[in-house]
Order: structure tokens, then C-alpha cells, then sequence
């Protein structure tokens, strides 16, 4: 087991490694530099970005410039921003968290709603429910992260007021709510966006689901379930749910790349001051700093995230834990 | 062996019971119009090759036939003289596991690989007795130590995958007979089993079921176990019963030509066999019986009429009936 | 009578509930929540580069002087006093300034001449590099005189050097600052959560968020209209629109779509506010390139565009014909300008002369052989210059010339305009309230003219413009020159944009400076009646 944990982890750390080097490739081989200001208000002068050129480095050859990065990086410096003028690191600090909040709830959400999905689909598998959710599901699957966040917010925001459209919290009233009145503040912020990642994953962990859940209720056991009088409901949600788990929870894991891309999206529609944003806004920069340490981070978001599966399907799954 | 009239109905009366899987190519009538009784505390074997039918008469006893296959209009399944196919599914389920328990064929799928044996042993306890979680733990455990699990308390919270196949086999039969059910279908509960062990689980099974009181319909397609262990059989081909007798008399004196293959084909005790092959030929496929007898492409005395007309069971001796058309024409038997 | 007198009677009582009346009855208060697409960078004037960090940072440092509303930049009296009390000019080359005694940081210390001439170096050090330094260069020296008079030394004598003394600079609190490397300044804390002089003092920011600024009820030049200041970053703009629409915010400085400008007419709550914007679209053509060196090629490229239907077709009202290399916000602004005219069959006859003929496959017109061929550069950033793009191009094959549009992210664009590998590009240009930034792009050797434009006339024209006295003297030459400019046709000058701001009907006494929009905030109000829960929850300072 400790044996099988290093290798994982050894894995990890290289494949993260080897991100953060083709990613540094690629952003200076990109065409583009970094960019003072914006499209609509571009003020630097070409002789002030020569000078921001040397200042950063960026006039010096490129294996230099990335020995220095990564010798850096070894002392666990990310470097500046050339663009926000402070620490990545600094950056990275407030985006993450709200990332992990944004995403992990939407993981979570996702997951259950697919699992409530696909469980009620396999217990009428080929009835016309199961029919119409399958449907449904694909339609779901099939919709644009970008789209569904914009309905659910000229629905939701724009329309019937039931929800804030933009931000974490409602500004100006921060300083008037109790910590509890704050926090359900900003998970009122959370439903749309949350919502909007979470029901284009959750089709897919429904239609997952609801395979693997048929598949496994074509099982022996199943019929000795059965067979002993337990209900339908016993059937399905303790012997046959917690067999066809597995895969599921190993679909979770290897979704953490989705819910990263998406974020990009739906944290530029709600606002959500995110790790999305800041590889977006980096990425249209060129701050080519930014954009390195967010790629490390998803890097070691995805291991952790496979990590995680791992883990998980352990739990649900004894053959795994014990066989290891 | 049946006497006079019994004054109680049966434990078990099944009659005209007929199952059709629908599937893309055609409709298999897997088991067809077969009937079959069981007395309270009485064995009574099923014997037949492969596919015959005979799992899934043991599954449609307990309505346990799931889709695409169905039990067809007119059978019916008595318990005691209630018939089964009428119940509610409520009711039903009070029946499954509780009156009439089932023991698979292959133990290791029969177990759920992610749950605990003890806590798979005490949810069929939970199902029908309004016990709490620790008695029907407590339950599970002595079920365990009867059916001989040495170091029960801590098994009890093993995975299948951790057990030897003897050892699964002794848990399904304690699932099986948690509740103390009048009647056990036994469905070939040792073919995956080796010698030595088959003998084990068979003897462990016979005492048991004097404890108990239990009757058990032991399906199987050894004939040895049959002979040793059974009052009465039941021969099964093309889904449907082609003999019926009582033990000694059917290995004294075979009725049908199919049991008399079988008969032939007993392995001995040192061989172990999954199937029975000695006959020639093939079981055709269920979407397409054969005209007339059934058997008669493989029959070594088929004549013309064995192709067009389908024998009844006709009465050899009172308690032995045949499928098979010699009974009424001893002389086209071939020598 | 009597329900009157009952309704009359809890409103009173909700007043005294306020706690001692005065300060609170004087100022009504009030929160206004700003959208913005994008955060700031950084709250330090020097680097700030990005629009929201130059509005925040803006209202946090004050100038020596403010534009007024005419952003007349040449005569004095286009200024109004805000840390400078008063000026004079003792002789062409210094302008004396005499601060306002009553200024200070918001850290009680006062604002001093000898924090004007840190300013200075600060701007000018090569190691904070600030994009505004080049601006600076015809100021030779800025010198405390004592504690409260400041004196600026130009170079050169020339009309508008109080507006380049004043405009491009904010004050800064030496007393902070001092101790910290030049190279540091942008990143040290003080740039994240600045102490200013301005009307404004910073309270939070949560990056990629939220920008919160509270009054100085102390400000000497009076207490703001408006409590509290919150900028609210929303990237999308759709959703921006959504959250003003649905009460979430109050404003937004500019509305860029069409659509979205559209969704805010229908609104009741909220209102446009339209402006002059400080930009101008061009197609800026080559002249290093073949096709491109010839004057007549692009008079006659120019003239075969009908700026007036890409106007309207992409922009619907909301945008002007630029008269030329400016925007209405520029006094300069004029339609007397000269222009050419949109006349395809001059355009025709012009590229005939010049031997390029018609016959080629889809009457395509070729000389020697080559075909009239180039490609345009657009960003993908811009949907409207895409769109102004697609028309030209129509127009333009009209006339038998091939077109090719290739977008290109933003700064790539940027790198191949720079760098001179680009046939012709359409860009766009923010433009200062000066006139002078003419000359940035448009004479020899500038940086900004990356279409390698040089003409004598145009230069003595905008040179003699620079050296007029007066406004009254300078506004024909520079529309001369802008006539010159139109007439050579280094670039087709399409549209200036008219910006739309959108501002919740709660606000009263709004108006808007073009090239600052939030420059007279502190005059703005709230209406009391229309008062709302953030309005109350204005922490008092
Ligand atoms: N799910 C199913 N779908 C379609 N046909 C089925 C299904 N289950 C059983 N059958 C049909 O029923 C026939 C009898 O199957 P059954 O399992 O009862 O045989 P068996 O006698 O128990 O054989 P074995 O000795 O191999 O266990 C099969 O040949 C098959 O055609
Ligand atoms: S009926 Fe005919 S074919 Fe069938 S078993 Fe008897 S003899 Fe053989
Ligand atoms: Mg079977």
C-alpha cells in the first residue's frame, strides 16, 4: 500500500512537472508579450515595453529564462506577476480557494444528481421514465457550459429574481450581515454558477451511472438480494449502487479537468472570482508567470483529484482496498 | 409413494408452469407447462443438462423471472395451497427468503463482493423479522457456527472474496436458512465445489434439514448425488419434465430413452464433471423445440410419429410417468 | 388629514432613529455599485494601466489641477484648482503652483510641494517605468520653492503645459513611499491598498472581485455626495447588463454592444448616459509596403468606403463618422474638417490612372500582373471591428479590390503592427483630451506610427498648431492638419464610438467628463426617496 501511495504520488509529481515545462514552452513560444493595459486602452509606448522586456527578463534566451523559473520554482517561487504587479503566489492564494468552493460544490452536486438519475433510471430501465431521462440526459450532456449559464442567468438572475447573477457576495451589504447571514449570502451566489457546471457533468455521471447500474443489476447477487425479500429499494441503493460505485466515483476523479475548463467559462459569466479568471485574464495578458503557475496548479488539482477517486473507490469498493 | 389422497395439500404444487423469454429472435419457451411437487420435509431432485430449464423453474417459483422473460397466464405455483403468482408483491417478499429460500450455483457471485457476509446474513433476517441491527447480528454469527464456520464472530465481517469456496458455499446456505424456511430449492449448490467438499456442504445440507423439518427440491445434473440423496426425481429436457419417479425406481428401471443416456453417463466418484455430454447430439435451442418428442433428433428409437406428435407424460407404474411414446409401444424400443 | 399626520409620524421617528441629525441630514449618503468588466491591476497611478485601476486610483490621488468639462487642454482657464490653489507663469518656461493648505493624506498628513517633486521623480525614474513618463518629457525639472509652492521647468515653451503638468501626473505621499526601492514601488503594499489625498479613501479589495472606496468626510474641497464606492468586476457583459437590470449594481461606465445597449433602453430603472468616447477606429495602411506608397492607391481605397453604412449597419446611433484621426471628445472636433468624399466612380477612375485595371478573374484589378491584394488585420477581441471589417471588405470588391481579413488575438495584432509585418491593420486608438497625441501617431519616428506615415505639410501644420497661444488660434491649424491627414490617407478613418454609460435612475445630478468618467462623482446623489438597503449600510467612517 505505502509502496503503491509513492508511486502514484512519484507519478504525480512528474506528470505535474512535465505540464509546468510544456506549458512555460508554449506560452513564449506563443506569438504575443505581455501587455500593459487593455484592448481599449493599450498605453505603453514600444520603448516602455522594451524596458518591461529587460526589466522581466524576457530579452534573455529562453533555456536561461527557463532555468531560472524553475530553479525558482525548486525554492517554491512562482515569480511575479508582470501584469497585477504582486506575488503569483499572492494571486493564486485568493483565486484558489474560491475555485476549489466553486468547483467542489459543483463536483458534489453533480455527482449526487447524477447518481439520483441513474439510480432511478436503472430501477425502471427501459420503462418510459427511463426513456424521457435518457433523453434528457444526452440534450443535458450535449449543452454548452457557456449557453446553460447564460439561460439559468436570464432565467434565474434577470428575470424572476430569485438569485444574484454576479460575484460572491452582495456588495455593499457585506458589512450588515451576521457570519451566518454571509454565508448563506455567498451560497446563494454559488447556485447559478454551481448549477451551471454542475448539470452538464451530472447527465454524464447519469448516464454513466445508470449503465453501470444496470449492468450490475444483471449480477448473481442481485437475484440472491432478491431472493431473500429484501425490497426493491435495498436491492438497489445497498447492493446494487454500492458495486457499480466505483466507476463513477473513478468518472469523478478524471472530471476535475472538466470542471477546471469550465470554470474559465461560468466564473467569466457569474463573476466568480476564481482560478478560471485568472488563467483567462493571464492568458489574454501574456503574463506569462500567471499563466505557468495556474497550469501547476490545475496539474496538481487533476493528480489530487485522481488521487481522490482512488481513495474513494477504495472505500466503496473492499476487492480494491484489500487487493492492494 | 403416493398413497391415498394426503389430507393437506402439497408444500409445494407447481402446475403448467410456463416461462417465455421475448428476444430479438423469436420467443424461447425455456420452461413449458411443467409440473412438479414437493411434500413438507420431503428431497426431491431435478436433473437435466444444461439449459433445460431447470434455474429458471427454480426462479419462477419464487417469481424471481425478470424481464425480458415472463411466467406464462394459466401456471401456477402453490405453497401450502396458496398460490404464489397471485400475491402482491409485498406479500411476495415476505414468501422470498422466508418460506421458501433459494441457494445458487455459483457462490461467489451469489455474494455481494462489497458487503460484509454477516451483514448480507442479517439483512435477510431484518427483512422478515422486525429484529435490531445486533440480534440479527448476533443472529448471523450462530448462523454461521451451524453451518460450521469456525471463528464465525470474526467471518462475520470478512468479504466473499476472502472465503474459501467451501466456506461461501456454508455462508449462502446460511443466508439461505437464516429464516427457517419450510422449503429450500437448491439450485446445483455444489457443482462449483470439489469432491471432498460437495460431500461436506451435501451432509452438512441433509442435517440441517432434519433440524429444520425442511423440504428441499435439489436441483443437479449428478446423478449420484441424486441417487444418494433423493425420495424422488424429476428429469427435465427442453424445458419440460420427460420423467418422473421415485428414486430407486428410476435408477432400477428408466422409463425414457434420455434418462436412460443419463443413466449411462454417471461419472464415477473419483471424476468430476460440470456437464453431462454422454449423449450424442445437442439440446436444441428454446426459441426452437422440436416438433413432435422433443428428444426424438437425438433418440436412438425415434420413429416417425416421435417427429410429428409430442408424447404426454404417460403413466409407467403409479409414481413413474414418462414423456415418451415406448411406454405406450414397448416393441419399437431398438435393441 | 389624519392618516397623513399617522403615516408622517413613524417617518419622523425613523429619522431621530438615525442617531444626532446634522451630518447625516446634510449628506444624504448612499452606495453606488459600479460594474466593471475587468479589475484593476494595481492602485498606483505611475503603473496603473487598466481602466478600473485608473478610475479607482483616480478618486484615491488628487492632480495639482482638473480639466473642466470642456477639456479645453491649451488656455488656463480650461482648469479648475483641486491641489494647487492657484498658478502663475512668471516667465514662458515655469509654471508656479501654491498648494491648498488644507490638503492632506488620509493619514492627517498635509500634501506638500515636496511631495509634487517626488511625484515627479517617480514618474520619471526608468526603473518604475511607467507608461505615462514619455508624456513628461518636455518638463525639465519640478523644484519644492517652499513647503506649499512648487515650480515646473519645461524644456520648451508650448501652449499646453499646464495641461501636461497637471494631467498626467497624481500626487503621491512621499512620506510613504520614500524608503521604498523605485523598482518595488508597483509591487509594495501601498499599491494594493493605498493611502491618497483624493475624495475617496480605499477600504477593500478582493482581487478579480470587488473594489471598495468610502468618503473622506474630511476631503478638503467637501464632503462627496456618496458615502460609498464599490466597483464590482463582471466580465461578462451580459451579465453586467443583468445584474444592473436586475438592481445588483448601479452603473456601469460604458455599455460596448449593441444588443446590451439595447436591453438597457427598455429598462425604467436605469438610463443611458452617452458620451464622447476617447477612441477612433482606422485602417492604418503600410506605406513600406508596394501598393500602399502610392498616395492615389489610398485615396482611392478611402474614397470607396461608405463609412456612413459601416457606421449604421454596426453601430446602429451609437457611434459617430470619424471626421478624422479624432473623437468628438477633442476640441479639435469639427465637420469642417475636410474630408473625401465616398465616390466609387472617382475611386475607380483613380486606380485606372494609376494602372490598375480591371480583368483579372472577378474583375479583380491587377497591375503587371499582380492583383490589388492585401490583407487587413483585425483583433478578435473587437466584435464590432470584425463586423466593419466584413462591410469594407464587400465594398472594397466592389471596386475590384481583394480584401483578405485575418483576426488575430489582441496581442499578437499588436506584435505584427509593431514590428511593421502587416499590410494593413484596423485598429483602434484611445486618445488623450490634447490634441498633441496627434502627433504620437502620426509624425515620422513616433512610436505609435506603425504605418511609416511621413509628410512635411501634415508636420508644419501640426507643429505651428502646437505653438498657438490660444485655443482660438490653434483649432483651425489642427484641423487643418487633420484635413492633411485625411487628404494623404494613411488611413481610412472609420468611427468614434459614442460611449453609453448606464446609471440607475436613483442618482441625480450625474454628468459625465469624456475622458474620466467618474471625474465630477462627488457631485453626484442619491435620491433620498429612492434610498435602498446598501445605501443604509454605509459604514461611518
Ligand atoms: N435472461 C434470459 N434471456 C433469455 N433466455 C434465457 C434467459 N435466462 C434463461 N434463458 C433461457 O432459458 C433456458 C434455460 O435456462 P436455465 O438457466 O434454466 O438452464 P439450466 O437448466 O439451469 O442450465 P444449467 O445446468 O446450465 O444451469 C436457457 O437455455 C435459455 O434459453
Ligand atoms: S418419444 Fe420417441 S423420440 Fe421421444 S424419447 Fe420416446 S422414443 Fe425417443
Ligand atoms: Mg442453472
Amino acid at each position: 500500500m505505502l509502496r503503491f501511495a509513492a508511486r502514484r504520488l512519484a507519478f504525480a509529481v512528474v506528470s505535474v512537472a512535465a505540464v509546468v515545462f510544456i506549458t512555460f514552452l508554449l506560452v513564449h513560444a506563443a506569438p504575443g508579450e505581455p501587455m500593459l493595459g487593455t484592448p481599449e486602452r493599450a498605453l505603453a509606448s514600444p520603448e516602455t515595453m522594451a524596458r518591461q522586456r529587460t526589466l522581466f527578463g524576457l530579452d534573455r534566451p529562453l533555456p536561461e529564462q527557463f532555468l531560472r523559473y524553475a530553479r525558482n520554482l525548486a525554492r517554491g517561487e512562482l515569480g511575479e506577476s508582470f501584469v497585477l504587479h504582486r506575488p503569483v503566489a499572492a494571486v493564486l492564494a485568493e483565486a484558489v480557494p474560491n475555485t476549489l468552493l466553486l468547483g467542489g460544490t459543483a463536483l458534489v452536486a453533480s455527482l449526487l444528481l447524477g447518481l439520483a438519475i441513474g439510480v432511478v433510471q436503472a430501477a425502471r430501465h427501459h420503462s418510459r421514465t427511463d426513456t424521457l431521462l435518457s433523453a434528457a440526459t444526452l440534450v443535458l450532456y450535449s449543452v454548452p457550459v457557456f449557453w446553460l449559464g447564460l439561460v439559468l442567468l436570464l432565467v434565474f438572475g434577470e428575470r424572476l429574481h430569485w438569485l444574484p447573477v454576479s460575484g460572491m457576495t452582495s456588495a455593499g451589504l457585506e458589512d450588515r450581515l451576521s457570519s451566518l447571514g454571509r454565508a448563506v449570502d455567498v451560497a446563494r451566489h454559488l447556485v447559478l454558477p454551481a448549477a451551471s457546471l454542475a448539470l452538464v457533468q451530472a447527465a454524464a455521471f447519469a448516464r454513466f451511472q445508470r449503465s453501470a447500474l444496470v449492468e450490475s443489476l444483471d449480477a448473481e447477487y442481485i437475484r440472491a438480494a432478491r431472493a431473500k425479500g429484501l425490497t426493491e429499494r435495498a436491492v438497489l441503493l445497498k447492493h446494487a449502487l454500492r458495486g457499480a460505485l466505483a466507476p463513477t466515483l473513478t468518472l469523478a476523479g478524471l472530471s476535475v479537468p472538466y470542471f477546471l475548463a469550465g470554470s474559465v467559462l461560468v466564473e467569466s459569466i457569474f463573476g466568480w472570482p476564481g482560478l478560471g479568471r485568472v488563467a483567462y485574464d493571464a492568458i489574454f495578458a501574456r503574463d506569462y508567470n500567471v499563466i505557468t503557475a495556474t497550469a501547476l496548479v490545475s496539474g496538481v488539482l487533476v493528480a489530487a483529484g485522481n488521487l481522490l477517486a482512488d481513495v474513494a473507490v477504495a472505500i466503496a469498493d473492499p476487492r480494491v482496498r484489500l487487493d492492494q | 409413494m403416493s398413497g391415498p389422497a394426503p389430507a393437506r395439500p402439497p408444500l409445494l404444487e407447481v402446475h403448467d408452469l410456463t416461462v417465455n423469454f421475448s428476444g430479438s429472435d423469436g420467443v424461447a419457451r425455456a420452461v413449458d407447462g411443467v409440473d412438479l411437487t414437493v411434500e413438507e420435509g420431503e428431497t426431491v431432485g431435478l436433473v437435466g443438462e444444461s439449459g433445460c430449464g431447470k434455474s429458471v423453474t427454480a426462479l419462477a417459483i419464487l417469481r424471481l423471472v425478470e424481464p425480458p422473460g415472463h411466467i406464462a397466464h394459466g401456471s401456477s405455483v402453490r405453497l401450502g395451497g396458496r398460490d404464489l403468482l397471485a400475491l402482491g408483491a409485498k406479500e411476495i417478499r415476505a414468501v422470498r427468503g422466508n418460506h421458501v429460500a433459494l441457494v445458487f450455483q455459483e457462490p461467489l457471485s451469489a455474494l455481494n463482493p462489497v458487503l460484509r457476509i454477516g451483514n448480507q446474513i442479517a439483512e435477510a433476517i431484518r427483512a422478515h423479522e422486525a429484529v435490531t441491527r445486533g440480534t440479527a447480528r448476533w443472529r448471523a454469527v450462530e448462523m454461521l457456527t451451524a453451518v460450521g464456520i469456525p471463528d464465525a464472530k470474526r467471518r462475520a465481517s470478512a468479504y466473499a472474496h476472502q472465503l474459501s469456496g467451501g466456506m461461501r458455499q456454508r455462508v449462502l446456505l446460511a443466508m439461505a436458512l437464516a429464516c427457517r424456511p419450510q422449503l429450500l430449492l437448491a439450485d446445483e449448490p455444489t457443482t462449483a465445489l470439489d469432491v471432498t467438499i460437495q460431500a461436506e456442504i451435501l451432509e452438512l445440507l441433509d442435517g440441517l434439514q432434519r433440524k429444520l423439518g425442511m423440504a428441499v427440491l435439489l436441483i443437479t445434473h449428478n446423478l449420484g448425488i441424486v441417487a444418494e440423496r433423493t425420495r424422488r426425481v424429476y428429469v427435465m429436457y427442453a424445458g419440460q419434465i420427460v420423467e418422473e419417479a421415485a428414486t430407486e425406481q428410476l435408477f432400477a428401471a428408466p422409463a425414457h430413452p434420455y434418462t436412460e443416456g443419463l443413466l449411462a453417463a454417471i461419472p464415477r466418484l473419483d471424476e468430476r464433471r460440470d456437464r453431462l455430454q454422454a449423449i450424442p447430439g445437442q439440446v436444441p435451442p428454446a426459441t426452437a423445440w422440436p416438433e413432435g418428442c422433443r428428444f426424438h433428433p437425438r433418440c436412438p428409437h425415434a420413429w416417425a410419429k416421435c417427429g410429428t406428435e409430442m408424447p404426454p407424460l404417460l403413466e409407467v407404474t403409479p409414481g413413474h410417468r414418462a414423456r415418451c411414446w415406448l411406454v405406450k409401444e414397448p416393441e419399437r424400443r431398438k435393441k | 388629514m389624519r392618516t397623513r399626520l399617522a403615516l408622517a409620524i413613524p417617518l419622523v421617528l425613523a429619522a431621530c432613529a438615525k442617531g444626532p441629525a446634522g451630518d447625516a441630514a446634510r449628506a444624504p449618503g448612499g452606495t453606488m455599485i459600479i460594474a466593471t468588466t475587468g479589475d484593476a491591476d494595481v492602485l498606483f497611478p505611475p503603473v496603473t494601466s487598466v481602466t478600473n485601476g485608473i478610475n479607482v486610483s483616480d478618486l484615491l490621488f488628487c492632480r495639482l489641477a482638473e480639466l473642466k468639462l470642456a477639456l479645453n487642454t491649451v488656455d488656463d482657464a480650461g482648469f479648475r484648482p483641486v491641489l494647487a490653489r492657484s498658478w502663475e507663469h512668471p516667465d514662458s518656461l515655469t509654471i508656479v503652483f501654491h498648494l491648498d493648505r488644507r490638503a492632506h493624506w488620509q493619514d492627517g498628513a498635509p500634501v506638500t510641494a515636496a511631495d509634487v517633486a517626488f511625484t515627479f521623480g517617480v514618474y520619471r525614474d526608468p526603473a518604475v517605468n511607467s507608461p505615462l513618463a514619455p508624456f513628461l518629457a518636455a518638463i525639465d525639472s519640478v523644484t519644492a520653492r517652499d513647503s506649499f509652492t512648487v515650480a515646473f521647468r519645461f524644456r520648451r515653451w508650448y501652449p499646453e503645459q499646464l495641461y501636461d503638468a497637471t494631467y498626467h501626473m497624481r500626487v503621491l505621499p512621499r512620506h510613504l513611499l520614500d524608503t521604498i526601492p523605485a523598482a518595488r514601488l508597483a509591487t509594495a503594499p501601498f499599491a494594493r491598498a493605498p493611502v491618497g489625498d483624493g475624495p475617496y479613501r480605499f477600504v477593500s479589495w478582493a482581487a478579480g472581485s470587488e473594489i471598495a472606496l468610502a468618503a473622506d468626510p474630511a476631503w478638503f474641497l467637501g464632503r462627496p455626495g456618496l458615502d460609498r464606492l464599490i466597483w464590482r468586476v463582471t466580465p461578462e457583459l451580459a451579465t453586467a447588463v443583468s445584474g444592473l437590470l436586475a438592481g445588483e449594481a448601479d452603473a456601469m461606465e460604458v455599455i460596448p454592444a449593441r444588443g446590451q445597449l439595447e436591453r438597457v433602453q427598455q429598462a425604467t430603472d436605469v438610463r443611458l448616459v452617452p458620451y464622447p468616447s476617447p477612441f477612433y477606429a482606422a485602417i492604418v495602411f503600410n506605406l513600406r509596403r508596394p501598393p500602399f506608397a502610392d498616395r492615389d492607391v489610398r485615396r482611392a481605397l478611402a474614397m470607396a468606403v461608405d463609412r456612413e453604412t459601416v457606421v449604421r449597419s454596426v453601430f446602429g446611433p451609437f457611434a459617430e463618422v470619424a471626421v478624422g484621426a479624432t473623437s468628438p471628445m477633442q476640441w479639435i472636433w469639427s465637420d469642417s474638417i475636410s474630408q473625401l468624399p465616398f465616390d466609387t466612380a472617382a475611386a475607380a477612375r483613380l486606380l485606372d490612372q494609376r494602372g490598375w485595371r480591371r480583368g483579372g478573374a472577378g474583375g479583380l484589378r491587377s497591375s503587371h500582373g499582380a492583383p490589388l491584394r492585401f490583407t487587413l488585420l483585425v483583433p478578435t477581441s473587437s466584435q464590432v471591428r470584425q463586423q466593419a471589417a466584413v462591410i469594407v471588405q464587400d465594398e472594397l470588391r466592389r471596386l475590384g479590390v481583394d480584401m483578405r481579413i485575418q483576426p488575430l488575438e489582441f496581442t499578437v495584432m499588436e506584435r505584427r503592427t509593431q514590428t511593421g509585418d502587416f499590410d494593413a491593420a484596423l485598429i483602434s486608438r484611445t486618445i488623450d483630451p490634447s490634441p498633441a497625441s496627434l502627433l504620437q501617431w502620426w509624425s515620422p519616428g513616433a512610436g505609435g506610427n506603425i504605418g511609416r506615415y511621413a509628410d512635411t505639410a501634415f508636420g508644419s501644420l501640426a507643429a505651428a498648431a502646437m505653438r498657438a497661444r490660444t485655443r482660438a488660434e490653434a483649432a483651425p491649424l489642427w484641423r487643418s492638419a487633420l484635413g492633411r491627414l485625411n487628404d494623404e490617407a494613411p488611413a481610412v478613418f472609420l468611427f468614434s464610438p459614442r460611449n453609453n454609460a448606464a446609471i440607475s435612475t436613483r442618482f441625480r445630478n450625474v454628468t459625465i467628463r469624456p475622458d474620466s468618467w467618474l471625474a465630477t462623482v462627488t457631485e453626484w446623489r442619491v435620491i433620498e426617496a429612492r434610498h435602498i438597503a446598501r445605501d443604509r449600510g454605509a459604514p461611518r467612517p
